[in-house]
């Protein structure tokens, strides 16, 4: 059995990312005990486990700025986990993203990761957001949720 | 020209040492005297023909458009940019100041195609994610102003001709 903290954030309870958070929170509630938290309406932050997967939307390039106070407040007492997961999408094309630094990624693997412990820094993105129909969407979610179902197999394996 | 920091103490540091040299044409913005979160509401109305509702956020793009320079003046974090800056960038760079949409390609066109240099300076002790923090300001924001525009960064260590350029650009 294996445990998954899903942090979320965006500023609507509706939107997509909503959408992606609910369904890796369901896959991981499978595999073991699965904590939920919305950065924006929920005060408490992850606590540790297994599986860390922090769901946003990528702004300029970056987590949004209610993601990177809420990663800033950690350093104090950062919590455990063994992987880090990060599903985010991306209103630009993927070359666009490449030009610009592609800098939550690069701030998952080499800041977030370390900081809490994590072997393994793994990315789920969608690219070209804005001009997205429902398909695309829908296929993000599959990845989204075989990508965490991997994962948790893979750490109840080890 | 507009100078936005994180209001730290090295950045307040820098920004007097600028104004002593340059007292006209600086509108300075400290992000952290600013809401960081884009709110609900603010969410809804970025997809609508009035994408900033904050008055503060107006009055700051109206500022923004006005300005030939942009600087940004922070003490980066271990996560790169401070989360006052990105909240300032989050909340003011909407459509309709930053960018637009292309109605038939919904591709982004550029919006700050008025502004002649984009700075980037970096206060502090060298400690936090000074290439992540970087990377947002001189590749991400860059993207939204002209293919020409001048782009100049200056870490910790040149904050001295950080100032004089500021001071004569």
């Amino acid at each position: 059995m294996v445990t998954t903290t899903v942090w979320w954030c965006h500023p609507l309870a509706d939107s997509f990312t909503a959408a992606v958070a609910a369904t890796v929170a369901n896959t991981a509630a499978a595999h073991g005990p699965t904590d939920t938290i919305d950065m924006y309406r929920d005060t408490h932050v992850p606590g540790g486990g297994d599986l860390l997967v922090c769901v946003h939307p990528t702004w300029w390039s970056a987590e949004p700025a209610a993601a990177l106070q809420r990663y800033e407040a950690l350093t104090g007492h950062p919590p455990r986990y063994r992987s880090l997961m990060t599903v985010s999408t991306h209103g630009s094309p993927r070359w666009v993203n490449m030009a610009e630094g592609r800098n939550a990624r690069r701030n998952a693997r080499r800041n977030i990761a370390p900081l809490i412990g994590a072997e393994r820094s793994l990315w789920v993105a969608m690219y070209a957001m804005d001009r997205a129909d429902a398909d695309a969407r829908a296929a993000h979610m599959r990845s989204a949720s075989t990508r965490v179902n991997r994962e948790l197999t893979r750490l109840s394996q080890h | 020209m507009m100078i936005v920091s994180d209001g730290s103490r090295g950045a307040q540091t820098f920004i007097e040492q600028v104004l002593t040299q340059r007292t006209t044409d600086v509108h300075v913005i400290h992000a952290d005297t600013r809401s960081s979160a884009m709110s609900p509401e603010e969410r809804r109305a970025y997809d609508t023909d009035i994408p900033l509702i904050d008055p503060v956020a107006v009055a700051d793009a109206e500022a923004l458009m006005a300005a030939r320079i942009l600087a940004v003046v922070v003490e980066p974090t271990r996560f790169g940019l401070p989360s006052s800056v990105k909240g300032w960038i989050d909340r003011t760079l909407a459509p309709g100041v930053a960018f637009r949409l292309d109605e038939r390609t919904n591709r982004m066109k550029p919006g700050l195609t008025h502004l002649t240099r984009l700075v980037m300076v970096e206060v502090g002790d060298g400690s936090g994610d000074s290439r992540g923090a970087r990377r947002i300001v001189t590749r991400a924001v860059r993207v939204a102003c002209r293919p020409t525009i001048r782009v100049r960064s200056f870490s910790h260590r040149r904050l001295t001709a950080a100032t004089t350029r500021l001071a004569t650009w």
